[in-house]
């Protein structure tokens, strides 16, 4: 039977190989070193579940206070630290307060009180 | 900022020209302070006159005796100029110590001087070491120029063109800087300069810079660390404000003159 025709059949044209299952793609290449890209979906807000939020307080085990510091960290700690050095170094002069901020001005002026008190005393 | 006309003068006669032909005109130098007080609205010149471009008005000239700095000289070229560090060495460290590299690389001796602001370096270098202000018309010994707070004796239209500065036998100048903008809270030059002891005060006065005499007569008994420190300052008539009370500004003007005296030697 020649010539073409419905029902007729029809040549492979695909190399052999593709039809034995030894083809190659671009998946397969595989160098030494070699990087790969992938594309990752971001989680969305549907591909969440449902959740509820809830806290649970517990109090800071480190001071009498029981306070735990929260919020811009180095703000918590070095305050206290400057402010304690300063009222550890004007202790012998019976200072025992100094607010924020110790200016220059501040520390001077309670030295200069304490030497007047003790002066009057 | 309200609109006002920009100007550029050629020459120191051309300026003063131009000022005196506008309805209310100002002489632009550096502009660190003149143009902050523009923006916010502070001022409202008709005419700004910029001196920028007038080469006459920049450079340092030696004297018999004396150094001339010219009015648009700025800051770094004093702090760097080879005959002020070799003769008066504290006037161009006080200059290296205005403020921050960016003022002192705008900032001029002439619009600091013409501005007279009370916690400004310059005047106490200028009463301290006795200098003598050159005008377009006239010159103006230091003790006749500052007028109070912000205040000089320049008439309208007069224009700073130099300041003269006696070479002394021993400066220096020490300031206690408020940390964020370097003015002075309390800056003082020590002066001596031909057997005569002078000691300038910037930034603690209401007035403007001052000369603290108790401090000059106990350097002129003995010029020490310890005579100008052991001097008891009255806190009257110093200021007091978020930076320093009255009476703490007291107690630095002597700490600061005596530091003054031991690097003056």
């Amino acid at each position: 039977m020649t010539g073409t025709g419905i029902g007729a059949s029809i040549k492979r044209v695909e190399d052999q190989r593709f039809l034995t299952g030894n083809g190659h793609y671009t998946d397969d290449i595989n160098r030494p070193g070699q990087g790969y890209a992938w594309i990752l979906r971001s989680p969305r807000a549907d591909d969440l579940p449902n959740f509820l939020v809830t806290t649970q307080s517990v109090m800071g085990a480190s001071n009498p206070l029981e306070v735990k510091g929260v919020g811009e960290v180095g703000a918590i700690g070095s305050p206290p630290a400057v402010v304690n050095a300063i009222l550890d170094a004007l202790a012998p002069l019976g200072v025992e307060d100094i607010s924020m901020p110790a200016t220059p001005n501040k520390v001077w002026q309670a030295i200069h009180d304490s030497s007047v008190r003790q002066a009057a005393g | 900022m309200y609109e006002f006309n920009y100007q550029k003068a050629n020459s120191a006669a051309d300026a003063v020209q131009a000022v005196n032909s506008s309805d209310d005109g100002q002489f632009l130098a550096g502009g660190m302070t003149l143009i902050p007080t523009i923006k916010q609205r502070l001022a409202q010149p008709s005419d700004l006159i910029d001196l920028a471009g007038i080469n006459d008005l920049v450079g340092v000239e030696e004297g018999e005796g004396s150094v001339t700095i010219k009015a648009m000289t700025r800051h770094v070229d004093v702090a760097n100029n080879d005959i002020v560090k070799s003769k008066i060495p504290a006037l161009a460290n006080l200059a290296d110590n205005i403020g921050d590299p960016q003022v002192r690389n705008r900032g001029t001796i002439g619009g600091s001087l013409a501005n007279n602001d009370p916690a400004a370096d310059y005047p106490a270098a200028v009463l301290g070491l006795n200098a003598t202000i050159i005008t377009n018309t006239r010159e103006i010994i230091a003790e006749d120029y500052f007028d109070g707070m912000f205040t000089t004796s320049l008439e309208e239209g007069e224009l700073v063109t130099a300041v003269r500065f006696p070479i002394p036998d021993k400066a220096a100048y020490t300031k206690f800087p408020n940390p964020a903008s370097r003015y002075a809270l309390v800056g003082v030059m020590v002066a001596q300069t031909n057997g005569e002891i002078r000691v300038a005060v910037t930034g603690a006065g209401q007035d403007g810079v001052f000369r603290a005499s108790d401090i000059e007569s106990a350097l002129s008994g003995s010029w020490t660390v310890d005579a100008a420190k052991d001097v008891k300052m009255s806190d009257e008539g110093l200021n007091s404000d978020i930076h320093a009370s009255a009476d703490y500004r007291a107690h630095l003007i002597s700490v600061m003159a005596s530091r003054a005296v031991a690097a003056a030697g």
